[in-house]
């Protein structure tokens, strides 16, 4: 993985630890962990990740992007950006 | 094609059993049930529930999401008499706990547990079944529920016999039990089955949580006709629910505002509308604006329904009839068949058209009263009315306009939330000495909640705040925001001055 690359995960992995798992504890977030069904994000949550990636990220999510295999974990959003910024 | 119903939501089941056999009831993923289907899953279930004594009068909650079982269950409690207890499966343990010794559940019914819940939820001397298999042995499996077999026998329930409870936010902070009989319940969908003119061709996409009383009824109407429920995923993905109208040919959606901001602005739904025949509005006033829109990026042949109601009214107050969307733009519509309804000064007395007042509601679709809260229900059901808390007006030709509400209750998205609640919460954490709950406008739920806290301000405080918040409370009540101030507002008399904080 790119240093670029490991910079964006870590940077998500902090925003969902620190604002939705209250926690610095990084054993606490899987990358694989669905959101939605663990129940880590409701869908305020994904709107709010989805502000998250337009202003740290300008990653701009159209409305069809907007689906589970593109956002639903930290994986699937390292993906969706990989392909966003190819 | 028009139907004759029987007296309570099961005896309609089973007869719609009896007529649509093969008619598909339930659509989940890849599984679906057909009537027929239903009426043996029920049969089974219910069957299981009578052989270890559950009886009539006996309060069965289930907390589980949306799904088949989910009704399988619900109409089991029915088939033995019983009363239905739905509880927010997102509420946190201490809150169920707290709902199920205040409702005296004898049984319990939820998705899952984790073997710590299980223990805290056991010391509450109740029987639990779980849909996934757990390693304690006094805990009942789900499938072996529907497994067991079936007597054939269901109890014969009048319309006076008390069908569920639906949890709403008190105004104290402690939750209220809205109290429904069968013939509340009935009376509700069959006004709602004749304005959506719903049949057995109908096929709703659901996505609202059926232990409210807006997605309890879309449930029980489609049931009712022989129609087809079909359960869509989270509105965290908007377009895959929009995709999911056009496979599945739904003819109609229910939604809250929120869920049509949504569609407006994160899917294509604007530029590809689904076929729908019907699309509901309620859960809170949506604006003139929104609702233009929504008209504007609808097919040609859908038809929009706004509409109002109350849980203590079983689900539905008024409705306005899409022909005179245009012309009555912003008003809640006209009572249903079985709804009178008044707008009433602050003495009770009932006001002309044109003056603003309360709303108070009475016909067969009023509640019960308030589980064991004599106190409460003494306060809204008076000789014979529900005083709704509603304020608004009726113009000329009798549609009502609805201008506000006598109480702080926040809605938030689908949610109606009490700040107090949320303030009783914030208030125990040691370093905060105060706290008040508001809600400002949010572009997509309609409200968001602010907290403004006294205490401390710092990094370490904010923390600590969210983790205990997150602890004790489910996901929409969070407050997305924490304002820290040095003092909140109030009257000589120690009340927090909301409106206040709300400039």
């Amino acid at each position: 993985m790119s240093q670029v690359a490991t910079n964006t995960e870590q940077l998500l992995r902090t925003f969902i630890l620190e604002n939705y798992l209250f926690t610095d504890d990084e054993s606490k977030l899987n990358n694989s962990d669905s959101f939605l069904d663990t129940g880590i994000l409701d869908s305020m949550g994904i709107l709010e990740l989805i502000y998250f990636l337009d202003e740290e990220l300008s990653i701009k999510v159209e409305s069809n992007e907007m689906i589970p295999s593109n956002l639903d974990s930290i994986d699937n959003l390292m993906a969706f950006i990989a392909k966003k910024t190819a | 094609m028009s139907l004759a119903f029987d007296k309570t939501l099961p005896a309609q089941l089973r007869s719609i059993a009896s007529r649509f056999p093969d008619n598909v009831a339930l659509l989940e993923k890849s599984d679906n049930v057909s009537y027929l289907q239903l009426e043996e899953l029920i049969d089974r279930a219910g069957s299981y529930l009578k052989s270890t004594g559950v009886t009539t009068g006996d309060r069965v909650a289930i907390v589980m999401d949306n799904s088949i079982d989910y009704v399988v269950a619900f109409y089991a409690i029915w088939k033995v008499g019983g009363i239905v207890v739905a509880l927010n499966p997102l509420s946190k343990l201490h809150e169920i706990e707290k709902l199920l010794t205040q409702s005296g559940a004898s049984c319990l019914i939820l998705d899952k547990a984790s073997l710590e819940d299980i223990s805290k939820l056991k010391a509450l001397d109740i029987r639990i079944i779980t849909r996934t298999k757990q390693e304690d042995e006094s805990i009942t499996c789900w499938q072996s529920v529907v497994e067991h077999e079936s007597d054939g026998l269901w109890f014969d329930a009048k319309g006076e016999d008390l069908a569920q409870i639906i949890y709403t936010s008190g105004t104290t902070g402690n939750p209220k039990g809205v109290l429904l009989s069968h013939a509340n319940l009935m009376s509700n969908m069959v006004d709602i089955i004749d304005y959506l003119a719903l049949t057995e061709n109908d096929a709703v996409l659901n996505v609202l949580p059926f232990h409210y009383c807006y997605g309890n009824s879309v449930l029980h109407t489609h049931l009712c006709v022989g129609g087809k429920v079909i359960f869509a995923g989270s509105m965290a993905f908007p377009q895959e629910i929009v995709n999911n109208m056009h496979e599945f040919k739904a003819t109609g959606f229910s939604g809250v505002p929120s869920t049509y901001t949504l569609f407006l602005t994160r899917s294509d739904w604007p530029q590809n509308p689904p076929p729908l025949r019907y699309v509901t509005q309620a859960g809170g006033p949506m604006g003139k604006p929104l609702t233009e829109k929504l008209v504007a990026a609808c097919n040609q042949n859908t038809q929009l329904f706004v509409m109002y109601g109350q849980t203590e009214a079983s689900a539905r107050l008024t409705y306005l009839p899409p022909k005179m969307l245009n012309k009555k733009l912003g008003s809640a519509g006209i009572p249903l068949n079985n709804v009178c309804l008044e707008i009433r000064d602050e003495q009770g007395n009932k006001l002309p058209a044109g003056e603003q007042g309360e709303v108070y509601v009475s016909g067969p679709s009023i509640m019960q009263g308030y589980w064991q809260n004599s106190a409460a229900s003494d306060q809204v059901l008076i000789k014979g009315w529900l005083k709704t808390g509603d304020l608004g007006y009726l113009d000329d030709d009798g549609f009502l306009f609805l201008i506000g509400r006598n109480s702080d209750m926040i809605k938030v998205g689908a949610h109606r939330i009490n700040p107090m609640e949320l303030e009783e919460v914030i208030n125990k954490l040691p370093q905060i000495q105060e706290s008040a709950v508001i809600g400002i406008e949010d572009e997509i739920l309609g409200q968001k909640l602010r907290a403004f806290i006294v205490g401390e301000e710092s990094k370490e405080n904010l923390f600590a705040l969210k983790k205990h918040c997150n602890e004790y409370l489910p996901p929409h009540k969070m407050p997305r925001e924490f304002v820290w101030v040095a003092a909140l507002p109030k009257t000589a008399s120690g009340k927090i001055k909301r409106f206040e904080l709300n400039r």
